[in-house]
């Protein structure tokens, strides 16, 4: 494909632009000056990953420890461990107590007058006997 | 290939690529250096790498030009920002009318402003950097042929726009 027909016109305009820029044009070595010294001063930064990456995992690091720490609280009942112990024992000696009671009493009760009567004993317990013989 | 001899090669380039970054700008001078200068320190810092695969002016030209879109985009975003405050931005200050007021200049560079940013590039890679259309092509990352059509439109659109101004005269082939 061949290049379009150049326009003489435009070219001495655009010509005449270009020598205009290039006699504006800042000096190369002190642009590159300025830009070694915007890097001494400005250090290279983290890459863009990293810079999203490591603050993320520290959200969550610490949404977790947040939310384990909640979990861990709802299962523990609040009060300390000495108090604890020390109800359970009072509920256990009360408990003991009760039971103590219980069984005196029931032990006072059961001792019954004697019975005038026979002990009634059903009429077909004899069959139950092991048969003797005699001799 | 290391940075000093980049470099070396970057200051060959260097007022070209300054005319380049002008044109990237609307043809502001003082907004071009500055899109100059970022480019500069992305090269040094690493952040912009040539690789070969292309021609250095066609790498450099284009990490000027994603310079100067990126310059843009913080422009308009501060632009954006004085709207909101009812304020007013400053009168750009064009290479032409820096250039001690040459009417010619000035009508050319308004000129340019009128046609589309594709318009203005191709042309600005044919008649200012003396490249082929191919060579424009490549650098704007279009097909050769999309190149042409943007150069046909903008040659003719810009021709009428400087006729009407008298500032160049019909052409006789034409």
């Amino acid at each position: 494909m061949n290049d379009p027909i150049p326009d003489e016109d435009l070219k001495g305009l655009f010509e005449r632009q270009r020598a205009a820029d290039h006699e504006r044009a800042p000096e190369f070595h002190a642009m590159r000056t300025r830009a070694l010294a915007a890097q001494t001063a400005n250090p290279p930064k983290m890459p863009l990953a990293w810079r999203w990456a490591l603050p993320g995992a520290v959200a969550i690091g610490l949404g977790l420890a947040a939310v384990l720490s909640l979990h861990h609280a709802a299962k523990s009942p609040t009060a300390a461990p000495d108090t604890l112990a020390r109800e359970f024992d009072e509920i256990d000696a009360a408990l003991k107590g009760s039971l103590a009671a219980q069984n005196a009493a029931a032990a006072q009760f059961s001792t019954e007058p004697p019975s005038l009567f026979p002990a009634w004993a059903s009429p077909t317990a004899s069959l139950l006997d092991s048969p003797r013989i005699s001799q | 290939m290391d940075c000093p001899e980049i470099f070396s090669q970057l200051e060959v380039l260097h007022r070209d690529a300054f005319g380049w970054a002008v044109s990237c700008c609307a043809g502001d001078w003082h907004r071009g250096e500055d899109v100059l200068q970022a480019a500069y320190g992305k090269a040094l810092r690493g952040k912009a790498r040539f690789d070969g695969r292309s021609a250095l002016k066609t790498w450099w030209f284009g990490v000027i030009r994603l310079t100067a879109l990126e310059e843009a985009r913080g422009i308009r975003r501060w632009l954006d920002f004085l709207k909101l405050w009812q304020a007013e931005p400053q009168e750009r200050d064009t290479s032409a009318q820096a250039a001690e007021k040459d009417a010619k200049l000035i009508a050319l560079s308004t000129a340019l402003l009128a046609l589309s940013a594709r318009q203005r590039e191709v042309l600005h890679f044919t008649f200012y950097q003396r490249l082929s259309v191919s060579e424009a092509a490549g650098i704007m990352r279009i097909s050769v042929g999309s190149a042409r059509q943007h150069y046909e439109r903008g040659k003719t659109r810009l021709r009428e726009t400087l006729q009407q101004q008298g500032i160049i005269h019909e052409r006789s082939d034409s």
